[in-house]
């Protein structure tokens, strides 16, 4: 069974192979064949898809995590306005060079993985629908969007000047969806080991080393006042 | 906004809940020839650059990147549902060139990044896009 993470990672690695070609010195040859401009509108429009439905919560609008959904909106204007310009997208002819390959075969990893997560909500909805519109899982979306987004920015620069304005457009989009900053990490990264240390009272004769220790222990133990004992005892 | 009446969505494969069309039979046929095609030209790919390899005593350092690709491209393709077993003739002409091989691998990536387009089965669009990636470094490999 094909899970979405298979898809998102296949896509990475299509990805990869682009950013790899951008860092090649005859990138401007590669890029600006018409056929890549219909890709990347084909592959921005794409990443719009995702961002409308991060925004609208998968067809579930709530007014929580609404730092979340707004930059999914914003961000999702940007991508639509930058397919736009961007002009025609590509149908289903053959791509016309490795690197439109490689964006194609992006644009379908992403969508298929976007249908993927849709089919939760097809009638009855799964089990999986509530991962799926976590504010966690939103957000992680958004981090591989922006990073798609980045890498087409960059691409469409290469490109004749009506279009390369759409480059201006993807990296607003990029920067909306995930600010840039410290490398993201997910939450559940940061989870320590979860133990409620033994109660240590207090003596006479302490040193300093030895009272404050005695307190941290005191407060680890009323920061887990749920736990049977801690507060008490 | 009903987006399945985007018809310019041509990643969207939601499956249709109509009726199967004729052309949906046309289409799977036509899946299935070219995955058969890229597998028969991915295994005549590999056994040739295994012989490559085998021929010199640097051979393996001269091939065996391309061997690789070739090798993991036909592995990724293999796990293609709509691939139907026992359908691979293989090739019995070994003869071939680097320029030969290099216009395979070109070929192939091109055909299977296609095939993934008009896959519907999820795992089928996977061992395409997957095998694709391989075929294009071999394609790389050899230029």
């Amino acid at each position: 069974v094909v899970t979405f993470g298979e898809m998102l990672s296949v896509a990475d690695d299509h990805l990869t192979e682009i950013k790899r070609t951008l860092q090649t010195p005859d990138v401007e040859h590669h890029a600006r064949s018409p056929a890549i401009q219909a890709e990347l509108a084909r592959f921005t429009a794409v990443l719009a898809r995702y961002s409308d439905r991060i925004a609208t919560n998968f067809d579930a609008p709530s007014t929580e995590n609404a730092e979340t959904r707004h930059a999914a909106r914003r961000s999702g204007v940007l991508l639509r306005r930058a397919s736009q310009s961007l002009g025609a997208r590509s149908g289903a002819e053959p791509p016309g060079s490795p690197l439109a390959e490689h964006l194609r075969a992006c644009s379908i990893a992403l969508g298929a993985g976007l249908d993927l997560l849709d089919s939760h909500f097809s009638d009855a909805e799964s089990p999986d629908a509530t991962v799926i519109r976590a504010n966690d899982s939103a957000r992680d979306l958004l981090h591989v969007l922006a990073d798609h987004s980045r890498t087409a920015a960059h691409l469409t620069r290469q490109l004749p000047a009506p279009q390369a304005a759409a480059g201006t457009l993807l990296r607003q989009a990029a920067s909306v969806a995930a600010p840039p900053g410290p490398p993201y990490q997910s939450p559940i990264t940061a989870v320590p080991l979860h133990r409620v240390p033994e109660r240590i009272p207090p003596r006479a004769g302490e040193d300093f080393d030895q009272a404050t220790t005695g307190l941290n222990a005191t407060v680890q133990r009323l920061g887990n006042a749920g736990s049977s004992g801690t507060v008490t005892s | 906004v009903d987006r399945r009446h985007d018809t310019t969505d041509l990643e969207s494969n939601v499956p249709d809940t109509d009726d199967t069309h004729p052309h949906d039979d046309v289409r799977a046929t036509w899946l299935t020839e070219i995955l058969t095609a890229a597998l028969n030209d991915l295994s005549h790919a590999e056994r040739v650059l295994t012989a490559f390899a085998d021929q010199t005593p640097d051979g393996f350092i001269a091939w065996g990147m391309a061997e690789a690709e070739a090798a993991q491209a036909h592995r990724y393709l293999l796990q293609a549902p709509s691939l139907q077993a026992g359908a691979s003739s293989p090739v019995t002409d070994s003869s071939a060139t680097q320029d030969s091989l290099h216009e395979l691998a070109a070929r192939t990536s091109r055909e299977l990044v296609r095939a993934a387009e008009l896959a519907d089965d999820p795992a089928d669009k996977m061992a395409c896009l997957q095998a694709a990636l391989h075929a294009g470094r071999l394609r790389d490999t050899l230029r």
